[in-house]
C-alpha cells in the first residue's frame, strides 16, 4: 500500500510560495545586476569637466554678505572687483584698467575696462560699479567703504570715490577680499543681503545651487582674458576658462573626499589630513598640494578677568607654552612656527617681537608666577568643538598651564555659542581662534580687533591705538611697515594675544588636472584636464 | 475606522503645537544667533548688531513668536535666515534624499532583519543561530560612522562598485539614484538590522512553543506553511513596534551618514541649522519631524490592526 499522500491545497500554496519566491530573487539579482554593473556615471575628469570636493557647503552665495572661504571659492569664479590682490598680496587691477589717488589722498579716480560683459550680455559700466559700492555699503558687513564720502559714476568708464579724510591703506581695504566687493550689475543695489542673481563678469557662469550637494558653474564663452597679466595673479591675473564646467561638491568627510579622490570621482579636493596627503603623495595619480601659512593659530587674552589682568601673569603664560608641542598635536603635523601677524614674503612681514616667541621656559614661567602673587585662580579657557585644531590645541595649552602649577578650567562649546562668548566679559580667560583671511588680507585686519573701540582682550591700551592710527595714516609702505613692526612688538610685550602657529592647508589633485597652482580659494581658471 | 484615525489625528495637534513652542523657545535660549555667524568671529559688535537688526532678531520674543505662528497657520514657515530661501522650500528639497535613504534603509532593515530572525528562530542554538546573534552583536556595536568608511573604501576605492558619495536623483537617473543610495542605507540600516533579527528571533521562539504549532504540524503542514502562515504572522506584532522605532530612528538619525556620504539630506540641514542658529529652519524641520513621527505611528497602528483582528476599533 503505498504511503504517499495526496497533495492538498497547502502543497499547490507552497508552491505558489516557492515560484513567488523565486521570481523575487531574480528580479533583485536583475536589479543588483544592473545597478552594479552599470557604468559608473561620468563624474568628471573628461571632456574639460572637472569636480572639486570642497569641505563645507556654503550657506549663502552673495559674496557682499559672508566671510565665509566655501563661498568665496564659488562667487569669485563668477564675480571680479575693481581692485584685487595678486599672489603675493599686493593690489592690483582688476576690472579696473587704470586708477589714480589725487595728491591730498583724497580722491581716488578709476577707468573702467571696456568690453568686459556681464552674464547676461550686459556691458559693464560705472553704474554696475558704483551700485555695487554702494550695495556694500548698505549691507554694512565689511567696513571697508566707512571713510567714504561720496562716490559717483560721471561716465561710463569712470569711477570716482571721494573720502572724507587721507586713507592710505583705502586701497589695501577695498581690494581685500574677506569680504569681497563683488562687481554685480547696477540692477542688484537693493537686493537684501544673500539674494542677489548670480550674475556676474567672471570665467565661469552660474548654473545651479543644489544646497549641502553642490554648485556648479560653466564657461561664460564671452569672456574676454585680462591681457594685461600673463598668468594667474591672486584673485585676478589673465583667466582663461578652459575647462567646460565645474562642480563644487560638498563633502564634509575628510576620508570620503579623499575615496572620491582616489576613484576619480572627483579631480580635486581640500583639506586633506597630513596623513592622508603622505600616502597619496606615493600615488602615481595624484598630486599633493601644500599652502603654507594658511591661517594663523593663536588665542585671545582677556586683559581684564582675573587672573590674567595681571601683566606678570600673561607673561608666565606665554614664557611658559612650547609652541612646537602646541601646533604638533593641534594640526598632526602640517605647520610653521614663526613669530610674525603676517607671513613670511608678505609686503608687511616682520619679527618684532620673536624674543617672547615660543620660549618654552617652564622654570621662569613659575618664577613669573611667584612673582604675580599668583594664588590657584582658575584659568578659563574657552574653546570649540567646531574646529579639532582649535580645541586639540587648547587641550595641550591647558595641559601645558597645568604643569606650572595654574588651575584651569577649559570650556567647550560649539562655534556659534563659542562666538557669542567672545563678547562676554567675564566667561573667558583664553579664547582659542584661527585667522586666516584677516591675516592674509594685510596688517590693519591682522590686528584691527586688538584696538579701540572694543579690543577683544577688553583692556584698551593707548600705546597700541596710536600706533595703530599711525599705521592708518602711514603715507609710505616703509613707513606703515616700521609701524607694525612696533605693534607686533607691543602685542607680544603686553601679551594682548597668542600667537603659536600657522596652518598649512593642504590640497590633492589627479595628476590629469594641469595648471592647479593652490592660492587662498581654489582656482579652476587656467586649469585644464589631460 | 475613520473616526479613530480622525481621533488621532485630533490628539496629535495639540502634541504638535507644544512641540512647536518648546522649538521656537528652547533655540533663542542657546547662546549665540545667526547675526554672530554671518558678521563672523572677527567682526565688531557694532557690526553684529548691524546684521541683527537687518534679521528682525531684535524684536521681543512675543512678537517673533507671534509672527511665525501667524505666518505659519497659512503654511508659511518663513525664510532661512542663511539660505535665503523659504523653509519649506528648504526642506522639500532635502526632504525626498532623506526619504529615500530611510526606505531603503527600512527595506533592508525589514527584509534582513526578519530574515535573519527567522532564520536564527528554526535553528535555535545551531551555528546558524549563534552567526545571526553575533553578526547582530557586531550590527549593534559598530558605530555606523565607522561601518560607511569601511564601506566606502571597500566597495567604492578596492572593488570601484559604488559611488564615494553624493546623490544622483530618481529623476535624473534611477540608476545613478540606486546606486548613491546603496551603500549610506546599508551603513544606516545595520544597527537596525540587528535588533529587528534580535526581536523576530525572540518573538518567533515563544510562538514557536506554541500549542497551535505544534497541532498545525501534527495536522501535516509543510515547515514553511507553519512558519510563514502561522508563527511568523503571530510574531509581527513585537516586530512591527520595533520597526516603526526603526523608522523613526532611521529618518532623524541620518545626519551622520548623510555628511559621510555626502548627500543633501533633511538631517544635514537640521545639524546645519542648529549650528548656525537658522531659527526658522531649526522650527520648521523640529515641526516636520514632529509631524512625520505622529504620522508614522498612526501608521504602525493601523498595520497592527490589520495583522492582528483583535486590535481593530
Amino acid at each position: 500500500m503505498s504511503t504517499r499522500r495526496k497533495p492538498g491545497r497547502a502543497d499547490a500554496a507552497h508552491a505558489r510560495t516557492s515560484w513567488a519566491t523565486l521570481r523575487a530573487a531574480g528580479l533583485l539579482l536583475a536589479f543588483l545586476a544592473a545597478v552594479l554593473g552599470s557604468a559608473r556615471a561620468p563624474a568628471g575628469g573628461h571632456n574639460g569637466h572637472l569636480i572639486f570636493g570642497q569641505e563645507a557647503a556654503p550657506l549663502i552665495l552673495d559674496p557682499h554678505y559672508t566671510t565665509a572661504i566655501a563661498t568665496r571659492n564659488i562667487a569669485m569664479h563668477v564675480f571680479e572687483m575693481l581692485v584685487t590682490r595678486d599672489e603675493n598680496n599686493a593690489v592690483i587691477n582688476g576690472l579696473a584698467d587704470d586708477r589714480t589717488v589725487s595728491a591730498d589722498g583724497l580722491v581716488y579716480t578709476f577707468r573702467i575696462r571696456t568690453g568686459v560683459r556681464f552674464h547676461d550680455g550686459r556691458e559693464l559700466t560705472s553704474a554696475d560699479v558704483l551700485a555695487s559700492f554702494e550695495r556694500y555699503r548698505r549691507l554694512g558687513l565689511g567696513n571697508a567703504l566707512e571713510p567714504v564720502e561720496a562716490m559717483e559714476a560721471p561716465e561710463p568708464a569712470t569711477f570716482v570715490i571721494r573720502l572724507k579724510e587721507p586713507v592710505p591703506l583705502f586701497l589695501e581695504n577695498i581690494s581685500a577680499f574677506t569680504i569681497p566687493i563683488a562687481i554685480l550689475p547696477a540692477d542688484q543695489r537693493d537686493r537684501p543681503g544673500g539674494k542677489i542673481d548670480m550674475v556676474g563678469t567672471g570665467p565661469y557662469q552660474f548654473v545651479e545651487w543644489m544646497p549641502d550637494s553642490h554648485v556648479k558653474l560653466k564657461r561664460f564663452p564671452d569672456y574676454v582674458p585680462d591681457s594685461r597679466y600673463p598668468g594667474n595673479a591672486g584673485f585676478g591675473g589673465r583667466k582663461v576658462a578652459y575647462l567646460d564646467d565645474v562642480t563644487f561638491r560638498f563633502m564634509p568627510e575628510p576620508a570620503a573626499r579623499i575615496a572620491a579622490l582616489e576613484t576619480g570621482e572627483v579631480q580635486v579636493i581640500e583639506d586633506l589630513p597630513l596623513k592622508a596627503a603622505t600616502r597619496l603623495a606615493r600615488d602615481e595619480a595624484i598630486k599633493v598640494h601644500m599652502l603654507r601659512h594658511w591661517w594663523l593659530h593663536g588665542a585671545w587674552v582677556n586683559a581684564t578677568k582675573p587672573p590674567t589682568n595681571n601683566l606678570l601673569v600673561r607673561r608666565a603664560i606665554q614664557t611658559a607654552l612650547d609652541m612646537e608641542e602646541v601646533m604638533a598635536i593641534a594640526t598632526d603635523g602640517a605647520y610653521e612656527l614663526q613669530p610674525g601677524f603676517q607671513y613670511p614674503g608678505d609686503a608687511y612681514y616682520v619679527t618684532s617681537g620673536a624674543e617672547y616667541y615660543n620660549v618654552n621656559n617652564r622654570a621662569r614661567a613659575k618664577q613669573l608666577l611667584a612673582q604675580a602673587g599668583y594664588a590657584g585662580e582658575p584659568l578659563v579657557i574657552i574653546t570649540n568643538s567646531s574646529f579639532q585644531s582649535m580645541y586639540q590645541a587648547a587641550v595641550d595649552v591647558a595641559q601645558q598651564l597645568r604643569e606650572i602649577g595654574m588651575t584651569v578650567r577649559m570650556d567647550v562649546f560649539d562655534w556659534a555659542t563659542a562666538s557669542a562668548r567672545l563678547r562676554d566679559q567675564g566667561a573667558w580667560n583664553l579664547w582659542f581662534t584661527g585667522h586666516g583671511t584677516a591675516t592674509a588680507v594685510g596688517p590693519a585686519d591682522a590686528v584691527r580687533n586688538m584696538v579701540s573701540p572694543r579690543p577683544n582682550q577688553f583692556a584698551a591700551d593707548p600705546v597700541l591705538d596710536k600706533l595703530y592710527g599711525q599705521l592708518l595714516r602711514g603715507r609710505t609702505l616703509e613707513e606703515r611697515r616700521a609701524t607694525f613692526a612696533q605693534i607686533q612688538d607691543r602685542i607680544y610685550e603686553q601679551v594682548l594675544f597668542l600667537k603659536f602657529g600657522d596652518l598649512e592647508k593642504i590640497q590633492a589633485s589627479r595628476r590629469e588636472v594641469k595648471g592647479f597652482a593652490p592660492y587662498r580659494m581654489a582656482r579652476f581658471w587656467n586649469v585644464r584636464l589631460e | 475606522m475613520v473616526a479613530f484615525i480622525g481621533r488621532r489625528i485630533a490628539g496629535a495637534i495639540p502634541t504638535l503645537l507644544l512641540m512647536s513652542f518648546i522649538a521656537f523657545g528652547i533655540v533663542r535660549l542657546i547662546p549665540g544667533d545667526p547675526a554672530a555667524v554671518i558678521a563672523g568671529p572677527t567682526a565688531t559688535p557694532a557690526e553684529v548688531e548691524r546684521v541683527r537688526s537687518r534679521l528682525g532678531l531684535d524684536q521681543p520674543f512675543h512678537q517673533q513668536l507671534v509672527a511665525w505662528y501667524g505666518n505659519a497657520l497659512r503654511g508659511d514657515l518663513g525664510n532661512s535666515i542663511l539660505l535665503g530661501r523659504s523653509v519649506v522650500r528648504a526642506i522639500g528639497e532635502r526632504l525626498p534624499v532623506t526619504l529615500s535613504l530611510a526606505a531603503l534603509a527600512m527595506a533592508w532593515t525589514a527584509l534582513f532583519g526578519i530574515a535573519a530572525g527567522v532564520m536564527a528562530s528554526v535553528r535555535a542554538l545551531s551555528w546558524v543561530d549563534q552567526t545571526v546573534l553575533a553578526v547582530c552583536l557586531l550590527g549593534v556595536s559598530l558605530p555606523n560612522f565607522g561601518l560607511a568608511l569601511l564601506l566606502i573604501e571597500f566597495f567604492g576605492v578596492d572593488l570601484g562598485w559604488l559611488p564615494t558619495g553624493g546623490y544622483v536623483a530618481f529623476s535624473e537617473n534611477p540608476i545613478g539614484w540606486a546606486r548613491s543610495l546603496i551603500l549610506p542605507s546599508i551603513a544606516l540600516a545595520l544597527p537596525q538590522i540587528a535588533i529587528v533579527a534580535r526581536t523576530t528571533r525572540a518573538s518567533m521562539l515563544e510562538v514557536l512553543r506554541q500549542d497551535y504549532i505544534r497541532t498545525a504540524r501534527a495536522k501535516g503542514l509543510s515547515r514553511a506553511v507553519v512558519i510563514g502562515r502561522h508563527a511568523l504572522k503571530n510574531a509581527m506584532v513585537a516586530v512591527l513596534t520595533v520597526l516603526g522605532v526603526s523608522m523613526a530612528i532611521l529618518i532623524s538619525g541620518s545626519v551622520v551618514i548623510e555628511s559621510v556620504f555626502s548627500l543633501p539630506g533633511l538631517g544635514r540641514l537640521l545639524a546645519t541649522s542648529i549650528l548656525t542658529r537658522d531659527y526658522p529652519v531649526i522650527q520648521g524641520g523640529l515641526l516636520l519631524v514632529a509631524a512625520g513621527l505622529v504620522a508614522l505611528n498612526l501608521a504602525i497602528d493601523l498595520v497592527y490592526m490589520a495583522v492582528d483582528p483583535r486590535l481593530r476599533p
